[in-house]
């Protein structure tokens, strides 16, 4: 390999050290003096964008049904197996939903793809990214803690729209 | 189908796809194609059925001599001489797309929701096809959707796609006519004459035979998705006909049972009773399945090692008259190795349950012999009949009652005698609900094995375990032999 | 000894014992909070206000965590290594003048623990001990990277010993004593730092070494973490970790402390202080400016910290072999041929 190589004397001074120690020296007693840039994290809390990806909630209409049709296309898109559906039926018009609907993040990954794979758009990711707890029994979500009102949910599900372009039509 | 019984089928060369092949004279031409590996889709042709040619899917191009230039239904065609076949040039292409978007016009748009997405011809084709959207605007016709035809099938009207597969049944294979077309045009749909329920024992067959997800089971309805399940090839052991089946398994519970081809025996079809009657393979020890060897212990039972039980079921059969009785649902190889145990033992009596015949038999799969495997174990030498009036009184004998079944298939009297044993011995999946047994040994289901049961007409074939069995209970085979070793030497026992 | 000399004793070790265990203590919580400012963070402010409960919350947790003994470690060694490493240190504040002398009554109580007439010999002898712990704590794990850690630590501790100690013998030069008081008291008119040139080399040489015999930043190859994961403490845990790093501090405390004494006057203050009448109050006040000059280098150990990246190891050998000690005994002769020809 060809290395070029910077003939460069270094001075008196550089070769003494003391002065550009020195100058180290004052450098870091300047920014002693500077703003803190730390976030002082449970008082001043992180704003999640909205294309941040936290724990995945399931939509709950407004009449309090959930929006999942129990069509297991998450279970079997979910990379390391966090989803767990049994199917079941109701008298709604929809007449499919889920009788249980279990999401272990303690397996979960945060990565996305059920919301991106799921057709009624009734499974999102949420801003919640605190997701530490005491047990592991505590961390398997069942569907009671999943639904969640589409009120709260509504800004992050018209960013998957336009972002994943569900429902794209054909002549776009 | 098989049309040529008049000795050797006459060849002939045909081109398909600009190949030269040899094809039967006037056999069918999607039966060929499919043979030499052409895909070519259909939803209303079926080879059990009678062909309606009415979804117009399986259309392919012919160009050379025969039926006529253009685009013609390979269901309803016959090879014939100097036939030049297309399965996929333009205009083949083009007429299934345009029958594909047709079919798709009133199709609702539910396949989250529909039971059959993931084995769905309709899905499956469309997909294939690739016409990602419909360029209709209009409204889609709206239907009744969750129609109940009895207490087996539920009818959604919207998915139908009048293939008249399901009426076809009723009128070709059942010979009974149930279900129909009703009304004409765009309006047509399917329903029940008048509206009646349906009747018979061979409803869920059209359910397998929907392209689509208009007629589904109730009991199998939401419960699993296609791809979750496991399928493992079997053999049905509800009666002597030996119907070859699929069962499909998720998480070690059997959730629905389906019939699998066999030309001599079931053909594509199964009865219902086949199909629904899988509670008993599923029952969990806490609904009342047997799942660790058992000691009587004064007024309780108490749980004991498999050999602790054998040594002291060996030394029952020893002591006095013994009647062992195997259940005519344990495999040919159950069976050898029952008799086995028995062979040296003075004053036993070893044989397998015949039961009298049932009322059940029809025309059609059913036969009136309650007993998988009446046949398979007959053959076996020094395993006599024993038909239930022939059981005699027990008083003051041990008896022997061994396999999954026995106790569904033993009525009233047999009960009352085999209850009055001095000392009964269980080897069941359940307790026997008679009697009070001393030792009850877990047995398997026939979910849960593998061997061979010979049906009714004397054809042997092989059952495979598609479920786990709970992690105490002994294949039947282990309970045989480990008895055997025992009543041989009884020395070794005693120590 | 008479009961009244017994009682300053005790009453001076529990005070000056005291004040190098707290400023040891504190320069924890400062160094933590220094790092923290030169990056621009804000340090540990979560215990106590402004954080001033975390050394005591550093001390609990190191009670409460499990002792570990690697397999095969040489169990009274290993044992023995931190309390050899940080007793050196604890030592030295014997010998070290915290202020001026009490005169109560014409009696001068010397304001060191032990003032003794050897101080210099004494220091010098402790700073050859501390190698000890070190090499000991390094071997007695049975460890790869804790023995090349004490074994770094033993050859960089001894290299810039002589150049340290021959700056020493410099200054005993100047003073004319190998009392700690004597020396100090020399330098009240005039500061050996400011005795231009070899004041000033030897207290250039003196700083240097210090940091190297602290093992401190930019020489604390002993326990590099890239290279050595913790050097020789890699396998210590809980309170024993607790006393190498006590040691550690502590050295540092003592280290200010004799650079003070050795070149900037120890408690005098151009004079000033040297004047009070009052002899409790030239006392403290006399304490007053000594601490303030050890937290000034105490300050000075950190901020190079934070500064300077690690010299190299052959770097390191060749500073001190090549460098410093040449220098050193070059400015001692200088020193000598100055003091007899009466120049200074």
């Amino acid at each position: 390999m060809q290395v070029k190589r910077l003939e460069k004397r270094l001075t008196i001074a550089e070769r003494l050290a003391i002065p550009e120690i020195l100058k180290g020296l004052a450098f870091t007693f300047r920014i002693m003096f500077r703003k803190r840039v730390t976030r002082q994290y449970p008082e001043e809390r992180y704003e999640a964008p909205i294309a941040a990806k936290g724990q995945p909630l399931l939509v709950e209409n407004e009449d309090g049904t959930p929006r999942c049709v129990a069509c297991s296309m998450c279970e079997v898109v979910c990379p390391p197996k966090a989803i767990t559906i049994t199917g079941g039926e109701t008298e709604r018009e929809i007449e499919r939903e889920p009788e249980e609907f279990r999401i272990d993040m303690l397996r979960c990954i945060l990565c996305g793809l059920c919301e991106e794979v799921c057709p009624k758009e009734a499974i999102v990711m949420s801003d919640r990214l605190e997701l530490a707890d005491f047990t592991r029994e505590s961390l398997v979500f069942d569907k009671r803690r999943l639904l969640t009102p589409v009120s709260e949910l509504s800004n992050r599900i018209r960013y998957t729209k336009e972002k994943y372009d569900k429902w794209h039509s054909p002549s776009s | 189908m098989s049309s040529g019984a008049e000795g050797e089928t006459r060849m002939t060369t045909i081109k398909v796809d600009g190949v030269e092949h040899e094809a039967p004279l006037g056999g069918r031409l999607l039966d060929f194609l499919e043979s030499i590996g052409k895909v070519v889709p259909r939803f209303c042709y079926h080879p059990g059925l009678s062909v309606a040619a009415s979804c117009r899917q399986c259309q392919v191009e012919s160009v050379g001599k025969g039926p006529r230039p253009g685009t013609i239904v390979s269901c309803r065609e016959r090879i014939v001489e100097g036939m030049e076949i297309h399965t996929d040039s333009e205009a083949a292409r083009k007429a299934r797309a345009g029958v594909m978007e047709f079919l798709l016009l009133n199709h609702p748009l539910d396949c989250p929701i529909c039971d059959k997405a993931g084995e769905c011809m309709l899905q499956d084709t469309a997909y294939g096809t690739g016409q990602a959207a419909g360029r209709t605007v209009e409204p889609r016709r709206h239907l009744p959707k969750r129609k109940s035809l009895g207490d087996k099938i539920l009818l959604d009207n919207e998915r139908c796609i009048l293939c008249t597969r399901c009426v076809r049944f009723f009128e070709d294979v059942c010979g009974e006519p149930q279900l129909t077309v009703v009304d004409r045009g765009d309006r047509s749909y399917l329903d029940t004459f008048l509206g009646e329920p349906l009747r018979g024992n061979y409803q869920g067959n059209i359910v397998d035979i929907c392209p689509v997800g208009a007629l589904t089971l109730k009991k199998f309805r939401f419960r699993s998705r296609p791809w979750f399940m496991t399928s493992t090839p079997s053999v049905c052991g509800l009666c002597s006909r030996g119907c070859n089946i699929t069962i499909d398994v998720r998480n070690n519970r059997i959730l629905r049972i389906r019939p699998r081809f066999h030309g001599e025996i079931n053909r594509w079809w199964m009865c219902d009773e086949g199909r629904l009657d899988f509670d008993a393979y599923n029952m969990q020890p806490e609904e009342g399945r047997l799942a660790e060897p058992l000691i009587r212990d004064g007024e309780g039972e108490r749980p004991a090692e498999l050999s602790e039980l054998l040594a002291l079921a060996a030394e029952f059969c020893r002591e006095g008259p013994a009647l062992a009785l195997l259940s005519p649902f344990a495999t040919v190889e159950e069976g050898e190795a029952f008799r086995d145990c028995f062979a040296g033992l003075d004053g036993a009596r070893a044989g397998f349950l015949a039961p009298g015949r049932s009322a059940r038999a029809d025309r059609l799969l059913h036969t009136d012999d309650p007993c998988p495997n009446r046949a398979g174990l007959s053959r076996i030498e020094g395993l006599e009949a024993v038909a239930p009036s022939e059981i005699g009184d027990c008083a003051g004998k041990t008896v022997f009652l061994s396999g999954f079944g026995l106790d569904v298939l033993l009525h009233g009297e047999a009960r009352t005698a085999l209850g009055r044993a001095e000392r009964l011995i269980v080897h069941g999946h359940r307790r026997p609900g008679f009697g009070n047994p001393a030792l009850l040994i877990p047995a398997r289901t026939p979910a849960e094995k593998n061997g061979r049961w010979v049906n009714g007409s004397g054809i042997e074939q092989r059952i495979r375990p598609a479920l786990r069995a709970p992690t105490l209970v002994p294949d039947d085979l282990e309970v045989f032999r480990g008895l055997a070793e025992r009543l041989a030497r009884p020395q070794e026992v005693k120590a | 000894m008479t009961t009244a000399a017994l009682i300053a004793t005790l009453v001076k070790i529990a005070v000056f014992f005291g004040i190098t265990i707290s400023l040891a203590a504190v320069s924890t919580l400062f160094e933590r909070k220094i790092s923290a400012w030169i990056q621009q963070r804000y340090g540990p402010n979560r215990v106590g206000p402004w954080g001033v409960l975390q050394p005591l919350a550093d001390g609990l947790k190191f009670i409460f965590k499990e002792e570990v003994a690697p397999a095969g470690a040489n169990r009274l060694l290993f044992r023995l290594a931190p309390a050899m490493a940080a007793a050196p240190a604890f030592m030295t504040v014997a010998v070290v003048p915290f202020t001026f002398p009490l005169i109560l009554d014409g009696t001068r109580i010397p304001m060191a623990i032990a003032d003794i007439d050897i101080g210099v010999l004494f220091f010098m002898a402790m700073g050859s001990l501390a190698v000890y712990g070190i090499m000991l704590g390094g071997w007695a794990s049975n460890n790869k990277y804790s023995l090349l850690g004490g074994l770094r630590s033993s050859a960089q501790m001894i290299s810039y010993e002589l150049a340290m100690m021959v700056s020493v013998i410099t200054v005993l030069t100047l003073a004319g004593s190998m009392n700690l008081t004597r020396i100090f008291e020399a330098q009240i008119p005039l500061w050996n730092i400011a005795v231009f040139p070899v004041g000033t080399i030897a207290f250039g040489i003196f700083l240097i070494a210090a940091f190297a015999e602290t093992n401190r930043h930019p020489f604390d190859l002993a326990e590099c973490e890239t290279e050595l994961v913790g050097g020789f403490h890699t396998e210590y845990s809980s309170m024993k970790f607790a006393l190498f790093f006590l040691g550690e501090y502590s050295a540092m405390v003592m280290m200010s402390g004799l650079i003070t004494t050795f070149f900037l006057g120890g408690p005098s203050l151009f004079g000033l202080v040297n004047g009070i009448e009052d002899p409790w109050i030239k006392v403290l006040a006399g304490l007053g400016v000594f601490l303030a000059k050890v937290c000034f280098f105490l300050f000075l150990f950190i901020w190079v910290r934070w500064t300077i990246p690690r010299f190299r190891w052959d770097q390191l050998m060749h500073l001190g072999w090549k460098l410093l000690l040449p220098l050193s005994l070059a400015n001692l002769l200088l020193a000598g041929t100055l003091v007899a020809t009466g120049v200074l």
